[in-house]
């Protein structure tokens, strides 16, 4: 479904942000992109959605090359930033069908998705508000039903979990394992490796912009936890860490 | 406090006219454009200060020493009541940056004070260009005592604290009525162009009776200009006197009431601040919405929708931009009541009106445009725009589109009534009618490409990119180069070739726009922001 074939990034400067990454996601997968600030998650994650362009290697959503071909991959995917800045000035409501009518969503099935998910997330009572009013979380919640509205085939999210509250999260990581179940794909980075131990099928670790682990959440754990194997592979001893803290205490 | 106030006032300051952020990128593009946005406002101020020069000179040599001082103050004041006046609600009573600031240990009249400060900072940079050139030619013509120099700084200094108190309280009732609506932003926009429009039909009334005037009269005209402004702003008329005749009562006064009410403004401020600011921006809450009554709309309806209702969302944008157009009406209307055969006589030039008309209508749409700010005013939601299966082309479409639907009933009003007004030849209708709309078309697109040049997307102020843009600035000068030099070219060329040399123009300018639009719809979105 998601196809990164040496995908580098270099900003103006020369400083590199993502340094030739492979990376594979197939029909099916939640894909966990764990890395620590300024590893390049965000920069990766931008470019697949088609926000930043890039000149080395190619991204390819459903075989259709992101670079050539925007419009066609925007189309099948749907993106949730880390930070949903969405139009303030519009209500909840009139976000939710604008989302329809940009991904040409027939009236019956907006307004069976819009009314199905705003119950499940708990905001039907303040669809008719504008969402300048809405706090963090309903704005996240928000953005996730625009993003859901089509039924894409790749869901690609940016620090999801952040600013959910504990039911929101709930319902998202079922929703995530119920398109993964009708054939979609979801590739999210991360900082919470709890979550994506329990929820991630696979996972890749990113650092300083290259990839230093990538598999199933099997293979890369062997046994550790998620957490251990992350502090390994990025080169920072547990002990050492803890050591660390305690003197500064 | 005082060392809170000037740290808070510092931290504000930091970044006028976007020079922390200029110094410190590391981003050259960014710098090149903080350094043509800061040449260009050299140019500005040059061009001002060029033309205060040569009126202070013009006044002088005429024996009307007075007006100098008076005239300073009173354009002192009105540009500062109508700048202050729109900052007032998102500068002194923003809730967001005192929210952050109140868990901090600082006083609540620190953060009103140090708002104020930061504003009051940018009036008097301008209160000192207009007023210091009128002080030294004044001193060079006039040789006043050491007084007048004193007078005059202290008077400069203090000349912007009433018309800010001012724009404050009006900006501040206008926010209030406003809340209460519906459409708040588009009653808050109404409310400011009401009051501009007031201002500009007052000044009107103030030249028509200077016009009226006769050579005995001129002599005096000192005199009747400060009995006019008596009566209009009589604080400029105290500070007049009381720096020209040494009238230490008059200065006095003049100083008492613009410290006295600044000072009881900011008391009244600093203890019901919370209060006004929860009361200006209150709204309700908790509405539910009809799924069962969803639409279903094109792409292209649903973007214009969705650009409509943002540039209705803030009354900044829609006073900046609008005002063009409704200039344009109103004064295609007041051509319809004009005498233009009288004008035309006065001037020795019959059928002038008809043939510069068509410019003189352009002109006010032309430096104004919804488009010149436009990708810029998305601002931190401009990812969702990237991130939508939508072509550059519509999204662009529908930014034109609401630049039309603002111009179009104003063009159409103003050439009904000037159209009516003016008796002219068959190709002179045909000219009248299509200049406004060619230039129209031309700046709406022009302004987009200046946007799409000189986008802004880290902002915290809609003022920031609707006042202060490079693109906006870079829109009115194109506006004002491309109807000037052709309206002075039209008054040099000869009578039989101005309606070929009008065609031509609108040729000319119908090509650069189609060039322009095309080189805009290629945009890749990726590569902004």
């Amino acid at each position: 479904m998601l196809k990164i074939k040496n995908f580098s990034k270099t900003y103006k400067g020369n400083k590199r942000a993502v340094s030739n990454l492979n990376l594979e996601i197939e029909a099916g997968d939640i894909y966990g992109f764990i890395g620590h600030n300024g590893a390049g998650k965000t920069t990766t994650i931008k470019a697949v959605v088609g926000i930043l362009d890039f000149e080395e290697g190619d991204i390819l959503i459903d075989g259709i090359s992101v670079k050539e071909n925007p419009l066609k991959c925007k189309e099948i995917l749907a993106y949730i930033p880390d930070n949903p800045d969405l139009p303030e000035y519009l209500t909840g409501i009139q976000y939710l069908n604008f989302m329809a009518d940009i991904f040409k969503v027939s009236k019956e099935i907006r307004k069976e998705r819009i009314g199905k998910y705003t119950a499940l997330f708990e905001i039907e009572g303040v669809l008719g508000d504008l969402i300048s009013s809405y706090s963090h979380g309903m704005k996240q919640k928000l953005a996730i039903i625009g993003a859901l509205i089509h039924k894409p085939k790749l869901l690609v999210l940016d620090e999801p979990f952040v600013g959910l509250d504990p039911r929101a999260s709930v319902v998202l990581k079922e929703m995530m394992h119920q398109m993964c179940e009708e054939g979609a794909a979801i590739f999210f980075s991360t900082h919470v490796l709890d979550v994506a131990e329990k929820l991630c099928n696979k996972a890749a670790i990113i650092k300083e912009g290259e990839l230093v682990a990538a598999g199933t959440m099997q293979e890369l754990t062997n046994g550790e936890s998620l957490e251990s194997v992350f502090m390994e592979v990025l080169g920072y001893g547990k002990t050492d860490m803890e050591a660390d803290c305690a003197a500064t205490v | 406090m005082a060392r809170q106030i000037w740290k808070l006032t510092a931290l504000q300051l930091c970044n006028l006219f976007n020079f922390n952020e200029f110094r410190y990128t590391k981003d050259k593009k960014k710098k090149g454009r903080y350094l043509a946005v800061g040449i260009t406002w050299m140019i500005l101020i040059l061009l001002l200060l060029f033309y205060i020069i040569i009126m202070d000179n013009a006044y002088l040599i005429m024996g009307m020493p007075q007006i100098v001082p008076l005239l300073g103050a009173v354009l002192v004041s009105l540009v500062i009541l109508f700048f202050a006046m729109f900052k007032a609600g998102s500068v002194i009573f923003q809730m967001k940056g005192y929210e952050m600031l109140s868990a901090l240990p600082v006083s609540k009249t620190a953060v009103i004070v140090s708002r104020f400060l930061s504003m009051y900072v940018t009036n008097l940079f301008f209160s000192l260009l207009v007023m210091l050139p009128g002080i030294v030619l004044y001193g060079m013509y006039q040789e006043p005592g050491i007084d007048f120099y004193l007078l005059s700084l202290v008077g400069t200094i203090l000349l912007p604290l009433l018309p800010m108190t001012l724009a404050v309280i009006l900006g501040a009732v206008i926010t209030g009525i406003s809340a209460r609506m519906k459409h708040k932003s588009l009653v808050s926009a109404a409310l400011s162009m009401l009051v501009v429009l007031a201002v500009i039909l007052f000044s009107f009334q103030a030249d028509s009776m200077e016009g009226s005037i006769d050579e005995e009269m001129m002599r005096h005209l000192s005199e009747l200009l400060m009995e006019q402004m008596r009566g209009i702003y009589p604080p400029a008329v105290w500070f007049t006197e009381g720096v020209t005749e040494g009238a230490y009562g008059m200065f006095f006064l003049f100083a008492a009431v613009s410290v006295g009410i600044f000072v009881l403004m900011a008391v009244i401020l600093s203890r019901f601040f919370s209060q006004i600011c929860t009361a200006l921006q209150s709204h309700e809450s908790g509405k539910t919405a009809d799924i069962s009554k969803l639409r279903e709309n094109s792409v292209r309806k649903a973007l214009y929708q969705k650009e409509w209702k943002r540039y209705l969302s803030s009354s900044i944008y829609v006073v900046n931009t609008a005002l063009g157009d409704i200039l344009m009406a109103v004064f295609g209307v007041a051509v319809f009541f004009a005498d233009t055969e009288k004008l035309e006589e006065t001037l020795q030039m019959p059928g002038i009106v008809a043939k510069v008309l068509p410019f003189m209508l352009a002109v006010m749409p032309a430096i104004m445009s919804t488009t010149s700010c436009t990708i810029s005013m998305e601002g931190k939601q401009w990812w969702l725009v990237k991130s939508l299966p939508v072509r550059t082309k519509d999204v662009l479409d529908s930014k034109i589109l609401v630049n039309l639907t603002i111009a179009l009933p104003c063009y159409v009003i103003a050439e009904i009534f000037a159209c009516l007004a003016i008796k002219t030849t068959f190709l002179g209708y045909v000219l009248l009618l299509l200049v406004p709309i060619v230039y129209i078309l031309f700046i709406s697109v022009a302004g987009l490409s200046a946007n799409l040049a000189f986008p802004v997307f880290d902002w915290e102020n809609e003022t920031a990119v609707v006042k202060q843009g490079a693109s906006v600035f870079i829109t009115m000068l194109t506006g004002f180069a491309t109807v000037g030099i052709p309206l002075v070219l039209l008054l040099l060329v000869r009578d039989a070739y101005r309606e070929l040399f009008c065609i031509i123009i609108m040729i000319l300018l119908m090509a650069v726009t189609a060039l322009l639009y095309r080189r805009n719809v290629k945009t890749d979105f990726r590569r902004l922001g």
